[in-house]
């Protein structure tokens, strides 16, 4: 029953990835003017612009490029060639990646416990001093824009106090290769397995000093949002008469939140998780540009500025994947978590 | 049957007779709405002209060196900071709204349409606008600027196009539970006209829920537009908005933190004001949020 639902759902989303290709595909065709030229810039020579011409099969009529656009896609797992780095995309996707997972999954790491904790107080000590501040500070965490928050960030603990590095991923002093010591691409994780075999703790806690001014930036945005919807669905629960009923019973507070409520208050506030996935990467955009973190979103933002197109469609294609795919895992938890929600999205195909 | 049900500014009213948090978000919020529209009266320099000599990096008046001459001090190019914010507030609020009108002028419209109409249209147009709203909205705009290419309005119309399924989602959902109440089903055996149902009917009884995401929006489009513009990938420098100053004092902070600090603080208390204002809104008109702060 669930393998069939999941399937199902998983069915769903492929006409929408195929909708996607269709759609990056047209858009190369809406820009104005001879595209080759365009993206070949203005000084270029006329061999590179018959290049680009060439690759892109321009001469031949649209429905046989998007047919070849989409045979190099799904058959030949080729993703095109960057123009801006002169490097297969797959290539620096390979870096990239695993760059941006560990920068929003530090993110998470800080804002879920900070969020979460903020919630379960709010929501016990209901209107009370506690409440308002959680509440001023998961306000705030919504309306700070992340660049700013950034450039305080920086100003404060980099150039003021000393204390952290503005820019990059880690320390030249540090003695480690990335190209060739690097088994994750994520250094922090390279470095615990360095520091765990006895080769010193030196990458781990450099990457960690890298790492930390991007991530509380980009955990502003989860936190608040964690914090508003443990509360809201924390009240909830705290509501419910089987709550009532055990506190006449004599349960301490401790317990009716950590063991009666806690486990119905989860369901939203894991939905929820799984919707930041689309706000963490969009504020990774900025984070990775404001901080260079050498991640896909700063990937992507330096492909629209110079125009290179084959990039903007890859990087643009993937996270549409990816997205997909998390609304795809998040509502398959959700219906595992609550069998409620199952029935009543396989029959409205997919509506939430 | 409808008579006691309270228009949409009655209970605004009411809401905000008591709620203190959207009294002050209102207060702010008039005050910088206000101050941008006066920028020519309240501004004593004009925000692009530069003075290279004379008056480069002068501090805010209330550091040692500032003078009122310049409340908010001078950047790298000698311009006025205070003038700069104020006309800077003209071009980012209206970052905010215009693309919030294009998003909902064309959301409102298509998800009316689809809850109305049901069925496969249903199906189809609905299937297609989970798959946008499963983007963050700043990455849709990113992508529409990369492909209309940069400047203020296409700024707009990226950003508004990237709010529409939002608007469309919920105008959806509202119209599918107005569709078999009795008033629609008696104004279709009228013989009335689809936009007519639509528009005249349905639309007014949606209009609480559209009013509290267009706010909502509104701040977070602001936010999108100002970092686009941030990106470099927006209105483009030396115009004065909100986005733009910061990139531009990026440069020389250490030396001149009032180049960032009152750009970014007016970014922060707009988007503020109006997320306190949307959750004041959603108290007063969304009868199903019982959460009260």
């Amino acid at each position: 029953m669930f393998a069939r639902h999941a399937l199902r759902r998983f069915l769903h989303s492929m006409p929408v990835l195929l909708l996607l290709t269709l759609v990056l595909f047209g858009a190369l065709k809406l820009i104005p003017g001879d595209i080759a030229l365009v993206m070949a810039g203005e000084r270029a020579t006329p061999d590179r612009v018959a290049y680009i011409r060439e690759s892109l099969h321009l001469n031949d009529p649209w429905w046989i490029q998007y047919g070849l656009y989409l045979k190099k896609l799904v058959f030949e797992a080729d993703l095109g060639h960057s123009l801006l780095h002169d490097q297969p995309i797959a290539k620096l996707f390979a870096s990239a990646i695993p760059a941006t997972v560990e920068l929003a999954l530090s993110a998470l790491f800080i804002a879920l416990p900070v969020g979460l904790l903020l919630g379960v107080v709010s929501a016990v000590a209901r209107r009370s001093w506690w409440d308002k501040i959680a509440s001023l500070i998961s306000l705030a965490g919504v309306s700070l824009p992340i660049f700013w928050l950034a450039l305080l960030l920086m100003w404060f603990f980099s150039l003021h106090l000393g204390w952290l590095p503005t820019s990059g991923r880690l320390s030249d002093e540090v003695l480690f290769d990335p190209a060739a010591d690097s088994i994750f691409r994520m250094y922090t994780l390279d470095g615990l397995v360095r520091g765990l075999t006895g080769q010193g703790w030196d990458v781990f806690l450099s990457a960690c000093r890298y790492l930390i001014l991007p991530a509380v930036a980009l955990s502003t945005i989860p936190m608040a949002h964690i914090c508003r919807m443990t509360r809201s669905a924390l009240l909830d629960v705290l509501q419910q008469d089987y709550i009532r009923t055990a506190r006449a019973k004599g349960v301490s507070q401790f317990k009716v939140i950590a063991k009666h409520a806690a486990r119905n208050a989860a369901l939203p506030v894991v939905t929820v998780m799984f919707l930041q996935a689309g706000a963490l990467f969009g504020g990774a955009v900025i984070t990775e540009t404001m901080f260079a973190w050498p991640g896909l979103g700063k990937l992507l933002v330096e492909s629209i500025g110079s125009r290179d197109f084959p990039m903007v469609q890859s990087g643009t294609l993937f996270v549409g994947i990816v997205f997909v795919l998390f609304n795809l895992i998040g509502d398959l938890v959700v219906g595992w978590l609550d069998p409620r929600t199952k029935q009543a999205s396989s029959s409205r195909g997919g509506a939430r | 049957m409808n008579t006691a049900k309270p228009t949409v500014w009655r209970s605004l009213y009411l809401e905000i007779r008591v709620n203190r948090s959207a009294q002050i978000a209102l207060f702010i919020l008039s005050v910088l709405v206000l101050s941008a529209l006066a920028a020519p009266f309240l501004a004593q320099h004009d925000p692009l002209v530069l003075d290279l000599e004379s008056s480069r990096f002068l501090p805010p008046f209330f550091s040692a060196g500032g003078s009122f001459l310049h409340p908010f001090g001078t950047d790298s190019s000698g311009r006025d900071v205070f003038a700069r914010v104020l006309y800077g507030g003209r071009i980012s609020l209206a970052l905010g709204f215009l693309p919030v009108a294009i998003g909902a002028g064309l959301g409102v419209p298509m998800g009316l349409l689809s809850g109305y109409l049901g069925g496969r249209v249903d199906d189809v147009l609905m299937r297609v606008n989970d798959c946008l709203l499963a983007f963050p909205s700043i990455l849709i705009a990113l992508i529409l600027v990369a492909f209309l290419g940069q400047g203020l309005v296409n700024l707009m119309i990226a950003v508004g196009l990237a709010y529409a399924p939002t608007f469309a989602r919920i105008s959806r959902g509202s119209a599918l539970g107005e569709r078999n109440k009795e008033y629609v089903l008696g104004a279709h055996a009228n013989g009335a006209a689809l936009p007519r149902i639509l528009f005249r009917h349905v639309l007014p009884n949606i209009l609480n829920s559209v009013v509290v995401v267009a706010t909502m929006s509104f701040a977070s489009a602001l936010l999108e537009a100002a970092g686009l513009s941030f990106l470099g990938l927006g209105v483009r420098p030396p115009t004065p908005e909100w986005g733009a100053m910061l990139a531009e004092g990026k440069a020389d902070f250490y030396q001149a933190w009032w180049t960032l600090v009152f750009p970014g603080a007016a970014i922060f208390l707009t988007v503020l004001s109006l997320n306190m204002l949307g959750d004041g809104l959603r108290d007063a008109l969304d009868p199903r949020s019982v959460h009260r702060g």
